[in-house]
């Protein structure tokens, strides 16, 4: 039998005597880590009390948010009716603009400099020697 | 985002809207003062909650910090949701006393409704007495009828129609059911427990007529009910099959959605006779050696008030469908137990006077 | 003969069981044992996107007078020939798969990142099983969800696998998970790769997903695994796939580059 580890041991094998290579200690780590036992959160008691508590909090801001997005849905309604009728009065007034605002954007994109917003600024407040990376390839 | 907060805060705050009973019913409120300032200030610390009884828990129980603040937030929020909805629910009020056309009226009604329930569902007092404290609910208002119909299609409505479904009530007797209203019956003298369908009863048991009640969650208004229980395994010796029994009928019951007790003190007149009985009541005598009886219980809405003529209830084989047809009847609810021989069922029938029970023997042919 | 039963009413059997009671509430219900609490921090990627980026995304992507541009479907047989009962249906011409119908552009539809699926497929795996435990780990601390084992599906004797071997692990990714492990990307994890140039333009599957991937290097600068570097000594190269709502490669393009994503190279479709 080969490829087998054996241990060799003075009496039973047992878990006091046990020897694990490091690399079978590393698998059975990560295995710990990914296994849920003893990882679960404690259930929260609430009293009948604080349960109804809880549900008016997150029922406010749940309708709190149904009505931010509604508003929201409403004003990207107007933004589109605008520039329909935008567009059709460009139609009709002139037709190679009207042309050109209606062209495919396949290939645009937003600035990389456009980052998502922080709280904090960015530890390089100003890049005073910025060059954009297309002026950078030609030069 | 910030242009929406800003609007909030110029609007007056309402923040005493469901405190205020002026307008509103005093059932919408908590009647327990300490629960009440517990529910709306916080669980006091030195006290503990209100809804535990046991001492040692009420010390141990520890809040979670930071509530109170939230809590009172959400809460203006609500009320200025609500507020907005009373102001609707005005508007309605105003445009139904100008209607004239029926169909107009219904529909704004059913939008008045849902509107009633909008302004107060979320209330704490409404849901801490909806959730917890049943016995306090005023089915008048449409917020509790909300709770209550949700806690019915939860649990009650499914539990019945799987257990009509699964012993064949449907379509043995009414071809189907869409259930609407809440039926719980109750045989008297047997400890005073709600019968659970499909369950099986001892003749002793059944041997008196049971009461009901009928809760109707949509708003009533002076709604008739006629209540049948039928039998449709009565065996029939000459045709080798089964016959259905008109147990007992019940015609023009009153039931509102406050008040849905279906029983004697509300039935029967100063003599003791139940003027909306259409025929005696009947009950369970199953023979000896046969397959246990299904006893079904239809709870009918009535067009209008019915008479009922008693001649063609003499017929051995009844036919509810016919009847339901006839008298203009829509099947909303119903319930149903089940009966087998046991020793008492001589008793009943010596009792209501009835002819000795059959003996059965299985017959191979 | 059997009778008909009309089912008016859906009856949900696990309601009416008397079994454990806090799984009957509502998922988010606080007495449930399953709730799992939301919104507990601020989506930064989500509410850059709604104040930013879909308005804008909505002008981009606006066409006058769109009409819905069906896709190459499936041909069914005419009936004209009483062969054609149960013949199956002829595929697209031209193409092996249906492609999508192309509808109008909306204030309704405007691209969105739906989910990110993250697949790590490990081929030193066919010699040491024990390195999809590794895999496994590695993706559930990058995406903070549950990992799901991949196993093979086939027996290809040339490739060395046998039926049911773990020769992997998958993820997926949906809302606030999927927008932290954007801005990770963006801000830690991309800036730092040497010699990177963004995504291909080529990528997508013409359907508005796009994919790319990152090598085992690439990986080790996760801040979950940069944090206890030498416990990585191995780690693992993942394929990370942007499934969005956008109805074309190009629209998911414009919508990436508004999440912060690079791309290079010439764009053909």
């Amino acid at each position: 039998m080969t490829g087998v580890n054996f241990q060799f041991t003075r009496g039973k094998r047992n878990k006091a005597n046990r020897t694990r290579s490091p690399a079978t200690e590393r698998v059975l780590t990560q295995l710990k880590m990914i296994s849920q036992r003893r990882k679960q959160p404690k259930l929260l008691q609430v009293c009948q009390e604080d349960h109804i508590r809880h549900e008016t909090i997150t029922t406010a801001f749940k309708l709190y948010r149904q009505e931010i997005n509604a508003n929201r849905a409403k004003l990207l309604l107007k933004q589109y009716e605008s520039i329909k009728y935008a567009m059709e009065d460009l139609e009709q007034i002139n037709s190679y603009l009207f042309h050109e605002a209606n062209t495919n954007q396949k290939g645009k994109r937003f600035d990389l400099e456009m980052r998502i917003p922080t709280e904090y600024p960015p530890n390089q407040i100003w890049l005073h020697d910025y060059t954009p990376a297309e002026v950078a390839e030609k030069k | 985002m910030s242009a929406i907060i800003r609007r909030y805060s110029t609007v007056v705050t309402k923040a005493d809207l469901w405190a205020d009973f002026s307008k509103r019913s005093a059932s919408l409120g908590l009647k327990d003062a300490q629960l009440k300032e517990a529910l709306l200030k916080g669980v006091a610390a030195t006290d503990g909650p209100v809804s535990i009884t046991d001492k040692a828990a009420k010390m141990r129980y520890a809040s979670t910090p930071g509530m109170q603040p939230l809590f009172e937030t959400a809460h203006t929020y609500l009320q200025q949701r609500a507020q907005r909805t009373y102001a609707a629910i005005e508007r309605i009020e105003r445009q139904i006393s100008e209607t004239t056309d029926a169909q107009v009226k219904a529909n704004l009604l059913a939008q008045k409704n849902k509107m009633a329930v909008s302004a107060e569902q979320h209330n704490p007092e409404v849901k801490y007495t909806a959730e917890y404290l049943p016995e306090n609910l005023d089915m008048s208002q449409a917020a509790f009828r909300h709770y209550a119909e949700q806690k019915w299609n939860n649990y009650g409505k499914m539990l019945l129609m799987e257990r009509l479904e699964t012993m064949s009530v449907i379509p043995d007797t009414m071809p189907t059911l869409n259930p609407e209203v809440d039926v719980t019956m109750e045989f008297p003298c047997s400890g005073a427990s709600a019968v659970v369908p499909g369950a099986f009863l001892h003749s002793s048991t059944t041997m008196k007529p049971p009461t009901f009640t009928i809760q109707e969650f949509k708003e009533t208004d002076n709604q008739l009910y006629t209540i049948l229980i039928v039998n449709p395994d009565t065996p029939n010796v000459e045709t080798n099959g089964f016959n259905t029994t008109l147990h007992w009928g019940l015609t023009n019951v009153l039931v509102s959605n406050t008040d849905i007790k279906v029983d004697f003190s509300k039935m029967c007149d100063a003599f003791g006779n139940n003027k909306h009985e259409i025929c005696p009541y009947l009950p369970p005598v199953p023979e000896k050696n046969l397959p246990y009886q299904r006893f079904a219980v239809w709870v009918f809405r009535q067009e209008a008030a019915v008479a009922v003529k008693s001649a063609r209830l003499n017929n051995p084989d009844f036919d509810i469908r016919e009847f339901a047809q006839t008298h203009g009847l829509t099947a909303v609810g119903a319930h149903m137990w089940r009966s087998k021989w046991d020793r008492s069922v001589s008793a009943v029938r010596e009792f209501y006077n009835l002819p000795k029970g059959r003996i059965f023997h299985p017959h191979r042919l | 003969m059997v009778q008909p039963i009309h089912h008016t009413v859906k009856i949900n059997k696990r309601l009416l069981s008397p079994n454990y009671p806090e799984l009957k509430l509502a998922k988010h219900d606080i007495r449930n044992t399953a709730f799992k609490p939301a919104h507990t921090s601020q989506d930064r990627l989500q509410d850059h996107y709604t104040a930013t980026l879909e308005s804008d995304l909505l002008l981009i992507n606006y066409t006058h007078n769109q009409q819905r541009q069906e896709g190459l479907k499936t041909r069914e047989w005419d009936g004209s020939s009483p062969y054609h009962i149960n013949r199956p249906v002829r595929p697209p011409r031209g193409r092996l798969v249906q492609t999508k119908d192309i509808k109008p552009r909306t204030w309704k539809n405007v691209p969105q990142l739906e989910l990110i699926a993250i697949n790590c497929f490990v081929k030193e795996a066919k010699a040491q099983s024990h390195l999809v435990i590794a895999a496994h780990l590695q993706l559930q601390q990058i995406t903070n969800s549950k990992v799901q084992r991949v196993f093979t599906k086939s027996n290809v004797p040339q490739w060395g696998i046998r039926k049911g071997m773990p020769i992997g692990a998958k993820a997926e990714i949906f809302g606030a998970d999927a927008h932290t492990f954007v801005t990770t990307l963006n801000e830690l994890v991309l800036p730092r790769i040497r010699n990177f140039q963004g995504i291909t333009n080529k990528s997508g599957d013409r359907s508005g997903n796009i994919t790319f991937g990152l090598t085992p290097e690439d990986v080790k600068l996760f801040p979950e695994l940069e944090n206890n570097a030498e416990q990585w000594a191995k780690t693992f190269g993942i394929h990370i796939t942007f499934r969005t709502t956008a109805q074309t490669d190009a629209e998911a393009r414009i919508l990436l580059s508004g999440l912060g994503f690079p791309f290079y190279g010439e764009e053909k479709n």
